[in-house]
């Protein structure tokens, strides 16, 4: 079983890419079981067709005792398997403790099982709760999403940051898998894109280009790769699917100083 | 941010907010106290206040009613679980309801005042109590009363001539005999003592706080209450209960001087009172003694000693150990318990 979770900024296309990754897992034949970390719980809608799934902190709240698998683990587009976390009314509670107790249930319930599990993170790591899928037992490879904008390479090399803190314990196993660039349209994006990541001691596993596609697979509730699977969209998830799946080079991230990352976007700037 | 603390530093000051405030509000005769936190917050803390009063010949436990912060409310907010703990101590018809917010509330960021300023039949107080912002016992003690003096209207400035008991240590030992101490001194200038805020004092009473013309703080620590009393009423403070001999004709003179009363025949009778209790203690001069300077607070070693100096007593290693009192021994009999237990000290060695 290979545990995988993609971190980001916020809107920067994690749940778009996770969810198409997941879908063309699915259809090689995977086990797959995507889990939306995010109290916004759109992870899995369109592996759901759109439908919005009743989220683990709900049933836990409504039900408390005797939970099934079946409460809270709905199966979607060829099988995978989706999970929303939830989490609290925006503004109230505390979401990352949420995280955790989703976690606690899961592992319970035994129901973190699978090939391959998709943890899709909400943007910011902004307490303990939400460095949960990159503790001990679960997420051993993380792959930061970013585009080629300065705030997107910046929550990127923040959380490169939480990997190095992370794995200098030795009990832990969490690695940077990659860098999954995820298009904004932006000239030579691709080539700052891919220099940010050996930057930082990685590399650039896929670049995934911003297409009309994926809005228009949206609005019809659905992956691109359900909605339009001749589509070169849809080519560029499998193609991305099938590197991540051979990847096997695992990195301690070197995070850079602001100073670095602001210089090297700059060199990247065109009038 | 509050970043502070030594690791190792148990003192009772530093202890916890929470038991600091419900020092206070536990003492306000029917008024029910509301922990928003945990169980375990309130279960603690009755214990605590049940042993420490049991040791004052107390044994009502006071009313605490827990808001049973579980991880559910951490996780989706916790200011419906307060309203349904502010529901059940209304139910208990009290004047007053105190809400006291714990280290939790405070983490998860429920707003604790909000769920108290919603109009009800019976008003409700906000006082916080978590002590991971930075503060301890004492400023629990001191959150509570400035909380409650928000009860008192600012209109009824200065009629009342009792003067106000402010910040009465409830847990500790002597607390009557401290208030009886400060009530004699006063009588010796034909003034009564007022409001004792708050010690068994009617819930009802606070909206009277802003009327008293004088207060008298418990210790200096309270001086910012102090501050706030003399800034918002108008109330005239002495900021200390009179400590040792000479503290208690100084505060004689004190008082008389904020009432406007020639103090110097009450001074007069004090001291003659003084010169009694060192003679009766006589039989103390010229005995080696030692005091263990190490735990003792500096207020407490300074009356011992000018004690020690009057009666002729010789601080040498080795003498023998005197018992010292945990707080600065309060007026003339409190000097007088002292040298009781001095006396019964020296006479065991
Ligand atoms: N390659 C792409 N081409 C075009 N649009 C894209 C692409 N990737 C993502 N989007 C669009 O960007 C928007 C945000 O994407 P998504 O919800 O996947 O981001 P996210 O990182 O999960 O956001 P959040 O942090 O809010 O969870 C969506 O409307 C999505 O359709
Ligand atoms: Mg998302």
């Amino acid at each position: 079983m290979r545990q995988i979770a993609l971190y980001g900024k916020g809107g920067i296309g994690k749940s778009t890419t996770s969810a198409n990754l997941s879908a063309a897992w699915a259809e090689k034949g995977l086990d797959l079981l995507q889990i939306g970390c995010d109290p916004k719980h759109d992870s899995t809608r369109m592996l759901m067709n759109g439908r919005v799934i009743p989220t683990v902190l709900d049933v836990i709240r409504e039900k408390q005792k005797d939970i099934s698998v079946s409460d809270i683990v709905f199966t979607g587009y060829r099988g995978v398997r989706c999970v929303e976390a939830g989490g609290p009314e925006p503004g109230i509670g505390c979401a990352g403790r949420g995280i955790i107790a989703t976690f606690q249930l899961l592992e319970k319930l035994g129901a973190l099982k699978g090939d391959l599990i998709v943890y899709d993170v909400l943007g910011d790591v902004v307490c303990g709760g939400f460095a949960m899928p990159m503790r001990e037992g679960y997420a051993e490879e993380i792959y930061l999403v970013t585009s080629g904008e300065l705030m997107s390479l910046y929550a990127a090399n923040n959380i490169a940051k939480a990997i190095a803190r992370l794995s200098a314990n030795k009990r832990s196993s969490v690695r940077l898998g990659g860098v999954i660039g995820n298009g904004k349209n932006i000239v030579d994006e691709e080539d700052l894109v891919s220099e940010f990541a050996e930057s930082i001691g990685s590399r650039m596993i896929t670049f995934i280009p911003r297409s009309p596609t994926v809005q228009q697979a949206e609005l019809n509730k659905k992956t691109v790769v359900e909605y339009a699977p001749e589509s070169s969209q849809a080519e560029v998830y499998r193609r991305s699917a099938d590197i991540i799946l051979q990847n096997t080079t695992f990195h301690i991230p070197t995070p850079l100083s602001m100073d670095d990352l602001e210089s090297l976007a700059y060199r990247y700037l065109k009038e | 941010m509050i970043l502070n603390h030594s690791h190792t530093d148990i003192s009772r000051n530093e202890g916890c907010t929470l038991t600091g405030v419900l020092s206070v509000t536990c003492f306000l005769q029917d008024a029910v106290t509301v922990i928003h936190g945990p169980t375990g917050c309130t279960h603690h803390n009755a214990s605590l206040l049940h042993a420490s009063l049991a040791e004052n010949d107390c044994f009502d436990i006071p009313l605490l009613v827990s808001s049973n912060v579980s991880e559910e409310e951490v996780i989706f907010g916790g200011e419906g679980a307060l309203m349904q703990a502010i529901r059940s101590a209304e139910s208990y018809n009290p004047s007053l309801i105190c809400v006291v917010s714990t280290c939790i509330a405070e983490t998860i960021g429920d707003d604790t005042a909000a769920v108290c300023r919603e109009s009800r039949g019976v008003p409700v107080v906000h006082i916080p109590g978590s002590g991971f912002l930075g503060g301890g016992f004492s400023d629990g003690i001191q959150n509570a009363l400035m909380s409650l003096m928000d009860l008192s209207s600012p209109d009824l400035h200065s009629t009342e001539e009792g003067v106000m008991i402010v910040g009465e240590k409830n847990l500790e030992y002597e607390a009557e005999e401290n208030y009886a101490e400060v009530a004699r001194l006063l009588s010796l200038l034909d003034i009564d003592s007022g409001l004792r805020f708050v010690r068994r004092m009617p819930a009802g009473d606070c909206s009277r706080i802003s009327s008293a013309r004088y207060a008298i703080l418990r210790d200096p620590s309270l001086d910012p209450i102090g501050s706030a009393l003399s800034s918002r009423f108008g109330t005239e403070i002495i900021s200390g209960f009179p400590l040792g001999l000479e503290g208690s004709l100084r505060f004689l003179r004190q008082a008389g001087d904020m009432a406007g009363i020639d103090a110097l025949p009450a001074i007069r009778d004090e001291e003659g009172m003084q010169d009694d209790l060192v003679a009766t203690f006589s039989d103390l001069a010229g005995i080696s003694v030692s005091i263990n300077t190490s735990m003792a607070d500096p207020g407490v070693l300074q009356v011992a000693r000018t004690v020690m100096d009057s009666l002729g007593m010789v601080e040498e290693d080795p003498g023998i150990p005197l018992p010292l009192p945990f707080d600065p021994p309060v007026g003339t009999t409190g000097v007088r318990r002292m040298l009781q237990s001095w006396r019964r000290g020296i006479s065991r060695a």
